[in-house]
């Protein structure tokens, strides 16, 4: 019905709504993203504290397609296929005003982390190069879907953090993937719902004037007039999808007998709102694919 | 994931960890539509832990069997869904596409993916 680059709303049919709330779930919890996790704070006299900071550039949604990075583990190391570090480095000079730090601060490094580790070797300047880190590998500037598309932030204009003369921000931030049920960060929508087809069942005939009232009580105009000839008009149900079931049209004397309101088992009106990271019809795909591989899994631990 | 059975094979009940309401009431709903199935029901123990029970009683037929068809069952009924639901993103692109260059917008007809059980 509805496809935008951001949000969508389609109808289902036939299924059943164990199906649907399954795919509701899914949607919401199950399906990975890639966010912020671990902020490396290399200097912040910022009013906002440190771990407010780190929180509020967690929930920052980050347009990067997940499905080209892997998870990392406890015991991985951060490596150019499971990690994006974005660096922030923002300073408020003494004597100018207060500036407000915007998500389009968050710069993309390509080569990994630049921040780098102390290590306590007794042969520190035999190395090359410094320890970072990360390890990455090859610059993420190669794969050849980030080279048109730099990952950056969904939203440009997300208030990160505000400061006064003279403070400074200046961290990296390490992105992984997780998936929404470990924290609600990891979400790729900002929210799913569905609804059921209302049905509007006019029991007996309805004309005239009392066709008339009917039309004028729906505050949603789901009632309209058909001429019968003869000067008679009866009422008809013309767009039972608009209908929010607000009981209306039954308030009053006798409408409770000529009006049923239901709702259609089989008939899903789902809504879908991304934020930003894949397209919504993508994103229903692959929930889809989830709980196929939920049901391969129960498959073959049975046999 | 394990599974709890008893001597007599129709009847059992399947311990899961790491699964919730998501894939148990799904595949209850797939049990039920069998006709062998005489019982089927999942509960809970704990909310805290990962743990789902699913009871199956049939009619003479191992339950696990059972179980293992209701879930290819469900698993093709998600590949249809899949399938239906591209087609009909492509003919919505379609007909949009079309629709763009006039300029009232409409609902186009709705996309919608049917299901046979």
């Amino acid at each position: 019905v509805r496809l935008n680059e951001d949000d969508m709303e389609f109808d289902m049919i036939g299924i059943d709504a164990a199906i649907a709330n399954s795919f509701r779930r899914i949607l919401i919890a199950e399906l990975p993203t890639m966010a912020i996790e671990k902020v490396l704070i290399a200097n912040n006299t910022s009013i906002i504290q440190d771990e407010v900071l780190a929180h509020r550039l967690g929930l920052v949604p980050i347009r990067v397609d997940p499905r080209l990075f892997d998870y990392l583990s406890e015991n991985d190391q951060p490596n150019e296929k499971n990690t994006v570090v974005f660096k922030l480095h923002v300073q408020c000079k003494r004597g100018s005003p207060r500036i407000t730090v915007k998500s389009d601060a968050l710069k993309w490094l390509p080569n990994g982390s630049e921040l780098v580790k102390e290590t306590r070797n007794a042969t520190s300047d035999s190395s090359s190069k410094p320890e970072t880190y990360t390890y990455f590998g090859c610059s993420q500037e190669t794969i050849p879907e980030f080279v048109k598309n730099p990952i950056i932030p969904k939203y440009p204009d997300i208030i990160v953090a505000k400061l006064g003369p003279g403070q400074e921000i200046e961290l990296e931030a390490h992105a992984v993937k997780g998936i929404g049920k470990t924290h609600a960060k990891w979400s790729p929508v900002a929210t799913a719902w569905y609804r059921m087809l209302p049905e509007v069942v006019l029991l007996e005939d309805i004309e005239d004037d009392l066709a008339e009232e009917l039309k004028s009580k729906c505050p949603v105009n789901v009632f309209d007039i058909e001429d019968l000839g003869k000067g008679r008009r009866r009422a008809t149900v013309a767009r039972p999808r608009a209908c929010t079931l607000c009981r209306e049209c039954i308030r009053g004397d006798d409408w409770e007998k000529r009006v049923a309101l239901r709702r259609v088992k089989d008939h899903f009106i789902f809504t879908i709102e991304s934020t930003g990271a894949l397209p919504p019809e993508v994103l229903f795909t692959e929930a889809v694919k989830i709980l196929e591989d939920k049901c391969e899994r129960v498959i073959t631990e049975l046999s | 994931m394990e599974h709890g059975s008893f001597t007599d094979n129709s009847a059992a009940t399947f311990s899961l960890t790491d699964e919730d309401h998501t894939i148990a009431n799904t595949v209850r709903f797939t049990l039920n539509q069998d006709p062998r199935v005489t019982f089927c029901g999942y509960s809970i123990p704990h909310p805290s832990e990962a743990r789902v029970n699913i009871r199956v009683q049939t009619t003479g037929d191992p339950a696990r069997e059972v179980l293992k068809d209701a879930c290819q069952n469900l698993m093709l009924m998600c590949r249809h869904v899949r399938c239906t639901f591209d087609k009909a993103v492509e003919d919505f692109k379609a007909s949009n596409a079309v629709k763009a260059m006039k300029i009232d917008s409409q609902d186009s007809s709705g996309d919608d993916s049917e299901e046979s059980e």
